[in-house]
């Protein structure tokens, strides 16, 4: 397979991970709104998903004041904003038509109709579908296009596509760690009252991953900090969390370069290592938390980046 | 219909509202009939597409549908919720003391307080639950309490469901529903959250592992996919991240319980079971129920598996225990209740029927092991022909019913054909008991659609309501 379309179906596959995870930090900000402590700060989890997607500068100087409606609209379709919705589908339909010859036609169409939708939804539209109705939408999809990825050979092309939404999902994982882990071990790791705030958003953290449902099947026992850390970070199965994506980057780069000890295999195979070695509860001392933030975001850019050098640029 | 307009409207009006529906009813000023036809489809939309369905028995059809939701909420204050909250906690104590004790040591019968024949001769007390303990001696591990309003600071438990009661899975559903709907009327109230009901109950679950058990295997025992409840049962598994199972997938080898796992058998100790007591093992009730695990109740005997809720629970919230239920609380606990009992006529008494002949066009009569709104006479609503045809039915059973005054419940906006309408309202909420007693801040409102109606059962064409408690 050429490096350039290995390339591009890498990347559609990042931006498709990157639409799914925005749509899940706007449920967390939106179910967030209605609690009873939003009261005294009602904008609370909205710029925390901004600030997740690093783009809270920007919109500030877009739009001056933060509203709900306002991180809604940027997030989910504002053309102008590079990491909208709106513009994850459009960079995935782009990177993916330069391999469309590869893909079965549902594949396409899954991808092509998802930005002729999104196109179609304006602010008005938005405002009718509310957060979670756009949401919803995206999250289907996403999916759809995913199942539709089932049609494709068993070749080069499946693999690429693992590698980046692996790659992607690592890093959201690092980045809302580390936008939300800090305020939360501010308050200890003793365990978790139910129906308290402090449960809340510990929930919350759960739901800007998608990890809500899935968490409950791994833990029975009381809700405690560092047994929902554990289970992000370290779950063996759950196709969301940390190590199972880390374990599919090295898998996905043995898929399509056999043979090649590269040094993306080296960093991916590095990661598993500094992942399993990790001592969470001296993890959750704060200056150790963020520099295990830190290198996880160091590391999974380097793996990005030795890809892209390595194995879609030659 | 007359009782109709001396009922207590929640909201007040629009114009003049109830200090804690203010926010709600300027909201209802400034929200267009088409909005809320819009969000009304919208809702059945998400709740079709969930599978928040049920059957109705009787429906040859076998259909599935849903249950009405209205999308105007109803609101508690805290302060009004914490009563009603209190009120149930101690009547869940008191009725688990009874069962304890009941199937016990029977104190309450040595006192004198319950007549042993009610009790004994009553066919839903059931012997085969006589000399069984059950951890933290709680019977009712989950209990919905039935209540109705009829003025600012006067409610009534109509009901206890202290066997299988469902709805909860609306009462989590009405809640996500309203915030997709009208995320704007969460800003304008602070809505306390119900989410972690399935974390409580999970609690709850493992608090009624058998003695030794640390981390027990729970299961949820479902009838089927064709109960009316089914949604319920895996909505609850899921949220709980425990195994929906069936009977035949279960198995009791040397008095112990197991699911057949595709790794081998795996050992199950905990049962929050949605079958009824007749069901559960035909070795000991019915025996050509296919529903059950035969050999259950060796296991629930030998102590190494909890049925929640256990068996023998109909015999605390038959409608002929009911009127016992305050003496329970004082009997049991040495208080006086917080939340009274509707006033009832048990007819099986002479006197009392009598009075119940002469006034059946002004009470609401009921069997005494009837539930779900079936085969009930409401007086004031009855057709000459009807009260005349129930007259012989009480005649010929007097003991199979009981009447009570026709409440006028109190009626809560609701959004119907006609536009906005006070309808009358009942409250379930579902308390857990574990190690101790809890429940969230919120219930289970179901609203009688139908002009003037009291009757809010689902199967009798009720909806249900989202219900919030806001902080002051």
């Amino acid at each position: 397979m050429l490096c350039r379309i290995a390339g591009n179906c890498y990347w559609m596959a990042r931006y498709l991970e990157r639409a799914e995870n925005d749509a899940r930090l706007l449920r967390m900000a939106a179910q967030a709104a209605c609690w009873p402590e939003a009261a005294r700060d009602p904008l609370g989890m909205w710029s925390t998903a901004l600030e997740v997607g690093g783009s809270l500068d920007e919109y500030l100087a877009r739009h001056g004041a933060l509203t709900a409606d306002g991180v809604l609209r940027f997030m989910a379709i504002d053309a102008r904003n590079p990491s909208s919705i709106r513009s994850c589908l459009r960079a995935a339909r782009d990177n993916a038509r330069t391999a469309r010859h590869l893909m079965p036609d549902l594949l396409w169409d899954a991808i092509n109709g998802a930005w002729i939708e999104v196109q179609e939804i304006d602010e008005e539209r938005l405002a009718t579908l509310g957060a979670e109705g756009f949401v919803d939408w995206t999250i289907a999809r996403c999916r759809l296009i995913a199942g539709c990825c089932d049609e494709l050979w068993r070749d080069t092309v499946p693999h690429v596509i693992a590698l980046g939404r692996s790659v992607e999902r690592a890093d959201v994982i690092a980045r809302i760690l580390a936008e939300l882990l800090p305020k939360l071990l501010a308050e200890g790791t003793a365990p978790l009252t139910l129906g308290t705030p402090r449960a809340r958003r510990w929930r919350a953290l759960l739901d800007g991953l998608g990890l809500s449902d899935s968490w409950r099947r791994s833990q029975r026992g009381p809700l405690e900090p560092l047994s929902i850390l554990h289970f992000i970070l370290l779950h063996p199965t759950a196709p969301q969390c940390l190590l199972v994506n880390v374990r599919t980057m090295a898998e996905a780069i043995r898929g399509f370069a056999p043979g090649r000890e590269g040094a993306a295999l080296q960093t991916a195979r590095e990661i598993e290592a500094r992942l399993i070695a990790t001592d969470l509860t001296a993890a959750t001392r704060a200056a150790a938390l963020d520099a295990f933030c830190r290198d996880l975001t160091a590391l999974t850019n380097r793996l990005g980046l030795e890809v892209q050098r390595d194995h879609f640029s030659a | 219909m007359a009782k109709q307009a001396s009922a207590f409207d929640e909201m007040g009006s629009i114009s003049a509202p109830r200090t804690v529906y203010a926010p709600l009813a300027r909201w209802l000023e400034g929200t267009t009939a088409q909005r809320l036809t819009t969000a009304h489809q919208d809702a059945e939309r998400l709740f079709r597409r969930r599978g928040i369905t049920f059957a109705v028995y009787g429906d040859a059809s076998g259909a599935e549908r849903l249950i009405p939701f209205d999308v105007i909420p109803r609101i508690l204050a805290c302060s009004e919720w914490e009563r009603v909250a209190r009120g149930c906690i101690q009547r869940v104590r008191a009725l688990n003391r009874f069962l304890d004790d009941i199937y016990g040591a029977q104190e309450i019968l040595r006192a004198g307080r319950i007549p042993r024949a009610e009790v004994e001769g009553n066919a839903l007390f059931r012997r085969e639950a006589l000399g069984l303990r059950w951890p933290h001696g709680v019977h009712a591990h989950i209990a919905g309490i039935d209540i109705v309003r009829t003025a600012p600071d006067r409610w009534f438990v109509l009901e206890d469901n202290l066997r299988t009661p469902s709805g909860v899975s609306y009462m989590l559903e009405n809640r996500l529903t309203m915030q997709r709907l009208f995320p704007e009327l969460f800003a304008a109230y602070r809505v306390s959250p119900i989410r972690h009901y399935p974390d409580l109950l999970l609690a709850t679950l493992r608090d009624a592992a058998p003695p030794g058990v640390d981390d027990p295997n729970i299961v949820v025992l479902t009838p089927g996919s064709l109960n009316s409840a089914y949604f319920e049962h895996g909505f609850l598994a899921a949220r709980m991240g425990v195994p929906l199972v069936e009977g035949p997938d279960l198995v009791v080898e040397r008095e112990r319980v197991y699911m057949r796992d595709t790794t081998g058998l795996v050992p199950v100790h905990v049962i929050y079971r949605r079958i009824d007591d007749d069901f559960l093992d035909p070795e000991c009730f019915r025996p050509d129920s296919l529903l059950g695990v035969p050999g259950l109740m060796r296991a629930v005997r030998a102590g190494t598996v909890t049925l929640c809720n256990a068996i023998g629970n109909g015999i605390a919230d038959d409608k002929a225990m009911y009127v016992y239920v305050p003496e329970m609380i004082r009997f049991y606990l040495g208080e006086e209740p917080i939340i009274e009992n509707v006033p009832t006529w048990r007819c099986r008494d002479r006197e009392q029927l009598a009075y119940v002949l002469e006034h059946l066009a002004e009470l609401v009569v009921k069997e005494v092991h009837g539930s779900g709104g079936y085969g009930m006479l409401v007086g004031p609503a009855a057709s000459a022909a009807e009260i005349a045809a129930f007259r012989e039915k009480l005649r010929a059973h007097p003991e199979r019913y009981i009447a009570q005054p026709t409440l006028a419940l109190s009626t809560c906006p609701t959004f119907v054909e006609q536009g906005i309408a006070p309808r009358h309202v009942d409250l379930r909420p579902y308390v857990l008991s574990g190690s101790a007693v809890h429940l969230v801040p919120g219930a289970l409102t179901r609203v009688a659609l139908r002009a003037g109606s009291l009757v809010v059962n689902s199967s009798q064409g009720g909806g249900t309501k989202d219900t919030w408690v806001v902080e002051d």
